[in-house]
């Protein structure tokens, strides 16, 4: 199948200028800056099918919103070939934006001081939608998110899950075949988190729209992408299934241990690395080569009432490679 | 085909004006401080010149009747012309709001001149109350054109001055791209307008060096040349130059306008996320 995303190679460096702390810092700053080239995103390559609902991890400043900017046309790259549904997003030609949709977890488009209906009219109009498909869009929308009684309440008014219901409506109602979606659960709790999720689910798979997601949030992760792209540092770290992320980095397993009897912990640490011990429980960490080794040894020199071997969570996993940054 | 294309991008900023219009309905109180401002400026404008005509006839080459029509007159084209809401295009840039629109089938400029005609109404509809007090407590000779052609003359060159006011503006919401300080040379260039442009009095009064100098700027061409115009006190020559001059400043700022765009948007960063 041939991709609707397309990033080959691509660099995005930005120039900043610093700044020495204080009033003296700002008077030297009018008469000479010094600037800096920061590398946000430093040759990442992938593609993306039709259809594939892929999550974007990274830890802040990793690139991955930039890549997003670069993907929407809001940011020119330094280098790379980028295509999006055909298109060379910072063309910005009408075609391309009438296909796709950015939706910023910290930006809003909603009108502020009306009702979100307002937002939605003049998107009907910017987009040239027409009236059928419209009010079709609009009812399937309000009715998945459940806000029939909101849409038409001063946007300021609403609390930040239903405003962000009504920021998904207004950016969805052109049914964007790409949709990008940049921290689209921040700050909200988890009820909402999760409303948010089905949604995203079910538009993935009612409407076939590619969507491209970034998150702090795991949750949205595990339960939503099949794959995964880890970056770091404007650098690819992982590309693929989120269950390979365990087979490759994943370098210990964990024992969790009920005893029967009392033990001590200094032969605990003859079998691994105790994460926990707390009579009759306790959780040991072992290289992943060795845990069925280790498990047996465990079985014939403790008294044991219960044993598991388990994958370690993919948060932890994913934790120790940013922080051994490989 | 390219008639449907037309109406429904017509349409599209029809419907960007009349949101604003909503909008705009919803600042009340700084809605109508504003006009408040405006009432004031022409009242001291009034009174100022009453008190000269008090103790002589003419003054500057001008009766208190036609003094007090030429105000009148400029009241109304500077409501129209000088009414705005590109004062907020630096803060979309500055603040990264810029990307909503960057990413939707729409021209930023047209979204913002929507925005400029929207609250140019919405001013010209509710001054219509103000002038009407105004006109019964100074009495100014309502002076009406002697030939149509006027109507149109008057028309198009107060058009001009909108697109030309309209591009300086956005030129200091471009600034945006680069700075966060729009606010001062924004303000200087409303200090000298205040003095420049026309809407306190004549320019003519002037000796005819500095009205000449004047002539070479764009600010004449905001409210005093269409002021003129409307009020036939300009030969057919002096009309036309006033039109080739609003013309060059429009070019000359559409030109500012279109390199500063692109060298800022290429510069952007789309900041805060």
């Amino acid at each position: 199948m041939e991709s609707i995303i397309s990033v080959q190679h691509l660099k995005k460096y930005y120039k900043v200028y610093k700044k020495q702390p204080g009033l003296m810092g700002s008077l030297k700053a009018l008469f000479a800056r010094k600037y800096e080239s920061v590398q946000a995103v430093n040759d990442i390559s992938f593609e993306i099918e039709p259809g594939e609902l892929v999550g974007f991890i990274g830890p802040n400043g990793a690139g991955k919103t930039t890549t997003l900017k670069v993907l929407s046309g809001l940011l020119y790259p330094t280098a790379g070939e980028i295509s999006v549904l055909g298109f060379t997003p910072w063309d910005r030609k009408p075609e391309f934006q009438k296909q796709f949709s950015l939706v910023m977890g910290q930006k809003n488009q909603l009108w502020w001081d009306l009702p979100a209906m307002e937002t939605f009219l003049l998107n009907k109009a910017i987009y040239e939608i027409p009236d059928t498909q419209y009010k079709h869009t609009l009812n399937k929308l309000v009715t998945l998110l459940d806000v029939k009684d909101v849409i038409n309440i001063q946007v300021r008014k609403l609390s930040l899950g239903q405003r962000m219901k009504c920021e998904l409506i207004a950016a969805l109602l052109h049914n964007p075949k790409v949709l990008f979606l940049d921290e689209p659960t921040i700050g909200l709790d988890v009820v909402m988190q999760k409303v948010m999720r089905d949604f995203v689910r079910e538009y993935n798979t009612t409407f076939g729209a590619t969507i491209l997601l970034t998150s702090h949030y795991m949750d949205d992760v595990k339960e939503l992408c099949k794959r995964v792209i880890i970056i770091d540092h404007g650098k690819k770290l992982f590309d693929g299934k989120l269950q390979d992320i365990i087979d490759k980095y994943a370098k210990n397993k964990i024992l969790s241990v009920v005893f029967s009897k009392e033990t001590d912990q200094k032969k605990l640490e003859t079998i691994g690395k105790v994460k926990s011990f707390e009579f009759p429980s306790a959780t040991i960490l072992v290289p992943r080569k060795e845990a069925s080794r280790l498990a047996a040894k465990l079985l014939e020199d403790f008294s044991i009432a219960d044993l598991n071997i388990e994958e370690p969570p993919i948060e932890a996993i994913i934790r120790d490679v940013f922080q051994n940054g490989k | 085909m390219e008639n449907k294309l037309l109406l429904n991008s017509l349409k599209k900023y029809w419907i960007v004006a009349k949101v604003s219009w909503i909008n705009g309905f919803t600042y009340l109180t700084s809605f109508v401080m504003f006009r408040v401002r405006q009432i004031i400026q022409v009242v001291v404008a009034f009174s100022l010149w009453e008190a000269i005509f008090a103790s002589t006839i003419t003054a500057f080459g001008y009766t208190s009747a036609q003094m007090f029509t030429y105000i009148f007159a400029a009241s109304i084209i500077g409501y129209v012309v000088t009414s705005s809401r590109t004062i907020d295009v630096a803060g979309v840039i500055h603040s990264g709001d810029l990307s909503l629109y960057l990413v939707k089938p729409l021209n930023f400029f047209l979204f913002w001149f929507s925005r400029d005609v929207a609250d140019k109404l919405q001013n010209v509809i509710f001054s219509a109350i103000e002038l009407a007090v105004l006109f019964f407590i100074f009495h100014p000779t309502l002076y009406i054109p002697t030939h149509i052609s006027t109507i149109f003359l008057t028309l198009f060159t107060v058009g001009g001055a909108m697109v030309m006011f309209f591009l300086i503006n956005t030129m200091f919401g471009l600034l945006g791209f680069w700075t966060p300080d729009v606010w001062a040379p924004r303000f200087l260039f409303y200090t000298i307008m205040f003095f420049t442009a026309g809407s306190f009095f004549p320019l003519d009064i002037f000796p005819n060096s500095i009205v000449q100098a004047l002539s070479y700027t764009p600010f004449p061409y905001v409210i005093f040349f269409p002021t003129k115009v409307l009020l036939e006190q300009l030969s057919s020559v002096e009309v036309v130059r006033g039109i080739l001059f609003t013309g060059m400043w429009v070019g000359l700022c559409g030109l500012g306008v279109f390199t500063m765009w692109k060298k800022g948007v290429h510069s952007y960063e789309a900041e805060g996320r």
